[in-house]
């Protein structure tokens, strides 16, 4: 395991790519991927909203859902409700823990 | 799991207006049935929209739980250091690496303009394509015509002979770590670059994933060896 530099994500040296997810690969063969990527440690998945709008019929989202509904039939993505509560009761965003905000400024 | 997206190059939700980005950022948390981003990518630069719109949007996702760091990609040199100068001047989060093409048969974009910049900014690369679209596999070798992959077209443009002294070269290094796949020494010899932090690669199917999972440590005679035989 890497920890990205300027950030404390702690990950897997291969990141795994979703370009084909939803896409050349089917859903199924991609939860297959995604299994044994974990199975070996692997814990950095790669996407973007465009993947793959270049497949005929597609718009692009077809990658994110496929990763969406595995890391929920697998249960390995916590959701973390509390992040989401201050929105929902409409009070202001929380800031940056400083912390946080020193490490990006890359203050010492 | 941690999980990298990006915004900007959808054909419904393009370019980097904070009206934009909280969008694309909602359907992205919504497709991926979670709360928040661990890398959000801009996709591609956008400088029809100022940097205090785009970058003010992202530590507004930040300050809300939504996003955690934010990247860039196919950012030119001068625009990632003016975008990153432009957080730092503000005390507002940063990019905090890039994701721009880069592998053994594919150097001189990389290392020309953006490598010193992301090295001086202490940043890291997490570099796409780095099996070159399959060919740094070793699938596709002289005289080798039909090739069961969607992906062939894009890997044929590297078949040339250096693409080839390439192969070769990482042949006599497999042979050396027990047969070793040529993904994975490819791979590895992105680790060994000093701007790169984590490389990205994908598979289709299991022996595929099984190939580009196996993480080799390279000698710093292979290593050198390879940077020759690819410059």
């Amino acid at each position: 395991m890497i920890t990205i530099p300027e950030s404390d994500l702690v990950v897997h040296e291969l990141c795994l790519g979703s370009n084909i997810f939803g896409g050349n690969a089917t859903e199924a063969e991609s939860h297959l991927v995604m299994d044994t990527y974990k199975s070996h440690g692997g814990n950095f998945i790669d996407t973007a909203d465009m993947y793959n709008q270049w497949v005929e019929g597609h718009v692009g989202g077809e990658s994110e859902t496929v990763i969406g509904n595995w890391m929920k039939s697998r249960n390995n993505r916590s959701r973390n409700g509390d992040r989401n509560q201050g929105i929902q009761n409409g009070s202001p965003p929380r800031i940056v823990s400083e912390e946080h905000l020193c490490r990006l400024r890359r203050i010492p | 799991m941690v999980i990298a997206t990006k915004v900007s190059k959808m054909d419904r939700r393009p370019g980097l207006s904070a009206k934009n980005i909280f969008a694309a950022c909602e359907e992205s948390l919504n497709r991926l049935q979670t709360d928040y981003i661990d890398l959000y990518y801009s996709h591609a630069d956008d400088e029809t929209v100022s940097l205090e719109e785009t970058l003010g949007a992202y530590a507004q996702l930040i300050a809300e739980g939504k996003v955690r760091y934010i990247a860039a990609s196919n950012f030119t040199a001068s625009r990632l250091r003016e975008s990153i100068t432009y957080s730092e001047n503000n005390n507002i989060p940063a990019y905090i690496a890039v994701q721009d093409l880069y592998n053994l048969v594919d150097r001189k974009t990389y290392e020309t303009d953006l490598a010193p910049t992301v090295e001086s900014l202490g940043i890291s690369n997490i570099p796409f394509y780095g099996i070159a679209r399959g060919f740094l596999s070793g699938k596709y070798r002289p005289g080798v015509t039909e090739v069961d992959s969607k992906r062939a077209a894009g890997a044929r443009e590297y078949a040339t002979d250096k693409g080839y002294a390439v192969l070769t070269a990482m042949d006599e290094i497999s042979a050396a770590h027990n047969g070793a796949p040529l993904s994975a020494i490819a791979l590895a010899w992105l680790r060994s670059q000093s701007s790169v932090s984590v490389p990205i690669a994908s598979a289709r199917t299991v022996p595929q994933l099984e190939e580009i999972v196996q993480v080799i440590e390279l000698t710093p005679a292979e290593v050198e060896k390879l940077n020759a035989i690819s410059a």
